[in-house]
């Protein structure tokens, strides 16, 4: 045998449904992504992707010429009855050994063991933050997940530790947290001006040298904003150069940050990016007098990472996958209290803080950061499909 | 003074539930009689059910403080102290073992059993998880404990509380609202009940003894006047599915009116079940003058007959003698409205301002 063949068995090969990943991906799609990427840069692993038929420009570069089953319906509900029906016996014809359903679902019956990602819990902890069709499709696929894969993967600890609340667990539970890309999301600006150059594109105020506080996300029920524009009007007044930066999607919950907005009667300072294109994201952390990510929930929170990727001054919630990440990092508040939220921005703002515990803090983050590689979140991932080839199906 | 009133949230509120509603009404009336000495109440709950119209809390008439965590994420942020009482409240009273960190303020909690240690089989074991580790935070948090019998301070201590540090203080029973018994029998009419039948109420989960119930009651069917049918009403719960047997009927969940509607219809009433903290069904049929057949319970204070409920052949026969004999449904009658009106909410609300008065006299400012 010629080592090249032997190095060819000694791979373990996987098959990795990408077939969910959207147009632009963003949270669980990015993770998809990221993943992928990854895994198809290790030695060990021999990749298959199940993608959707039309998406096979987007990941034909990462897999040789086989191994890219692009067989996946276009329409969520008609890839939900393909992956019942079809991917479970692809999967077993493409020689895989272990098949990761990374985004709660799972063949119903697959020749080879194995592994979901559930991101988080929230289709039982808060049903009301989703579609009602969503939650009942997922709280079956994270049940069944829980009862029938080898291994379920989550991106924290406080997830994981919520599963058997919900679910009678019989998989083995691993821990295996998100990446930052920290080429991007660094201190540095990749050029001189580079960063004012993108910023002044999206709002002109955004470089006028004034305080940001900025949050980054959609702005979805879960995230909470309207408790940060009632923090933030509680203390405009005593820092009338501050500005709160809302940089995000609409997503359905908007209408409650309208109101917030609204009812602060702080309208000229509070700048609305709207949709922030990726390229501007580490621009406008690095911009930051502070990161104020107040989310009550989340699976991971990885807007919070990429901020202390940046070195900015993070303000998050306690006891959520947040603190988890960035512990000693960042500052932390009770999540959907305005009291608690206000006092602190309201210390951040006076430069009434400690100096010595903020750049402590700062420095923490960097470690944090700098622990959190795409490349360590893969290795996690094949530790557990190794571990699923040793439980079986 | 701030009330946890995360219970009321839930679609079932059950027994913990009709303790808070029963509370609140118990002092809604002192305050009524003397409004200066009644105390500033202020509810604390998870958000608003999502979609339009009110806040179902809000409608209770005090002060409402709704957090924006929903119900599961809000009781994690209790537990892990994350999220705690606000600040210038005098006294929490937390209604369960869920608890929240009180600040400068005391804590009293009120323990309806700790039944889950002493049958652990009847419990799923993820319940029971939580309701260990929740006692176990309560005995760290709290400053008082309101248990509602004898039995449950008992267990209480050697959970590691001291005696000192509970009040026993009974459930009321004056909650109901007028019967509708005529919706009572349309429900009953579909179920294809219409005459005279007996009742049963809580629920359908292990520990409340159905399976001898539905047998004594299988054995003595025969001897009734007519076959009268046994109507249980009340949610599943969990575990095995109910067996019924001839002329068991299963009735579901019912309105509150309804319930008091047959509640008020019953001839008897059969509550049976192994062990209980308090058993409020017994008082609540003794509310409406209905005779009841239990186990020995600490709600009952001897107005029901009173039956073993490991041996089917006592609940067989303690059925049968409710069900026929009018001398001793008289006397049973008669016993239970002296007992159902001795539990008056406005007197157990009064009780429970006794014990927050205490609390604060003895943590006179921050702790």
């Amino acid at each position: 045998m010629s080592p090249d063949s032997t190095a060819a068995t000694d791979r373990l090969r996987v098959a990795l449904d990408v077939s969910a990943v959207p147009e632009r991906p963003v949270g669980a799609g990015h993770y998809i992504l990221q993943l992928a990427t990854r895994l198809s840069a290790r030695p060990d692993i021999g990749l298959v992707l199940c993608s959707r038929r039309a998406d096979r420009d987007r990941w034909a570069p990462l897999v040789a010429p086989g191994d890219l089953l692009a067989a996946a319906p276009g329409p969520r509900p008609l890839r939900l009855v393909w992956e019942q029906v079809r991917l479970g016996s692809l999967v077993g014809s493409s020689g895989a050994a272990v098949h990761h359903g990374p985004h709660y679902t799972m063949p119903r019956r697959s020749p080879v063991p194995s592994v979901v990602t559930v991101h988080d819990l929230s289709f039982f902890d808060a049903p009301e933050w989703h579609e009602r069709s969503k939650v009942a499709l997922f709280t079956r696929a994270i049940r069944r997940a829980a009862r029938d894969a080898a291994v379920v993967v989550c991106p924290s600890r406080v997830t994981a530790d919520g599963l058997d609340r919900w679910c009678r667990v019989e998989a083995e539970v691993v821990v295996a947290p998100h990446g930052v890309d920290t080429a991007r999301f660094r201190p540095e600006e990749p050029a001189p001006g580079a960063d004012a150059a993108l910023l002044s594109g999206i709002d002109t105020r955004l470089t006028s040298g004034r305080p940001l506080l900025v949050f980054v996300g959609t702005l979805e029920p879960r995230k909470d904003v309207p408790t940060l524009v009632r923090a933030f009007a509680a203390i405009a007044g005593r820092h009338p150069e501050a500005l709160l930066v809302l940089a995000g999607g609409r997503g359905w919950g908007a209408d409650a940050v309208d109101a917030a907005v609204a009812a602060s009667d702080l309208g000229d300072r509070i700048v609305r990016t709207g949709y922030v294109v990726d390229t501007a994201i580490p621009a406008l952390l690095r911009a930051a007098t502070a990161v104020v990510y107040p989310s009550l929930y989340e699976g991971f929170g990885l807007p919070a990472l990429e901020a202390l990727a940046c070195g900015a001054p993070l303000v998050t919630t306690r006891g959520t996958a947040m603190e988890e990440v960035a512990g000693a990092g960042a500052l932390l508040v009770p999540p959907g209290e305005v009291g608690p939220l206000a006092e602190v921005l309201d210390d951040i703002l006076g430069g009434g803080g400690d100096d010595r515990a903020a750049s402590e803090r700062r420095s923490i983050g960097f470690e944090v950061a700098a622990a959190h590689t795409w490349e360590a979140s893969a290795e996690h991932h094949v530790a557990a499909y190794r571990s699923a080839v040793e439980r079986g199906g | 003074m701030l009330l946890l009133a995360e219970q009321l949230r839930r679609s079932a509120a059950g027994g913990i539930g009709t303790y808070v509603l029963g509370l609140l009404q118990g002092l809604d009336a002192l305050a009524a009689e003397d409004p200066d000495g009644a105390p500033e109440l202020v509810l604390t709950a998870s958000r608003p059910p999502s979609g339009s119209g009110a806040d179902p809390l809000a409608a209770l008439g005090h002060q409402l403080h709704a957090s924006v965590l929903p119900g599961p994420v809000l009781t994690r942020m209790w537990d892990l102290g994350v999220v705690r009482a606000p600040s210038g409240i005098d006294v929490v009273h937390a209604v369960s073992v869920a608890t929240l960190e009180p600040g400068a303020a005391p804590l009293v909690v009120t323990v309806h059993d700790l039944l889950w240690r002493r049958i652990p089989e009847a419990y799923p074991p993820r319940g029971r998880r939580w309701h260990e580790a929740a006692l176990r935070r309560a005995l760290r948090r709290a400053d008082r404990f309101i248990v509602p019998a004898d039995v449950v301070a008992s267990d209480l201590v050697e959970a590691g509380a001291s005696r000192d540090d509970i009040t026993v203080i009974p459930m009321g029973s004056d909650h109901m609202p007028p019967p509708d018994v005529p919706a009572a029998r349309a429900h009953l009419a579909r179920l294809g009940v219409h005459g005279p039948f007996l009742l049963c109420v809580g629920t359908l989960e292990p520990r409340k003894n159905l399976p001898r119930l539905i047998e004594a009651y299988g054995r003595i069917r025969d001897q009734l006047p007519e076959p009268w049918p046994l109507v249980m009403v009340g949610p599943s719960g969990w575990g095995e599915q109910v067996t019924t047997g001839e002329g068991v009927v299963l009735a579901g969940s019912v309105s509150a009116t309804e319930l008091a509607g047959l509640y008020a219809s019953a001839r008897l009433v059969a509550y049976v079940p192994l062990i209980e903290g308090f058993g409020l069904p017994p008082v609540e049929a003794m509310s409406v003058g209905t005779p009841v057949v239990a186990s020995p319970l600490p709600s009952t204070g001897g107005a029901a007959l009173e039956v073993d409920p490991h041996d089917t052949a006592s609940i067989a026969a303690g059925i049968l003698h409710v069900a026929t004999d009018e001398p001793t449904r008289r006397d049973l009658v008669a016993k239970g409205s002296a007992r159902s009106d001795a539990l008056s909410w406005k007197s157990i609300a009064r009780r429970h301002l006794d014990v927050w008065d205490q609390v604060c006299r003895r943590d006179p400012g921050a702790r």
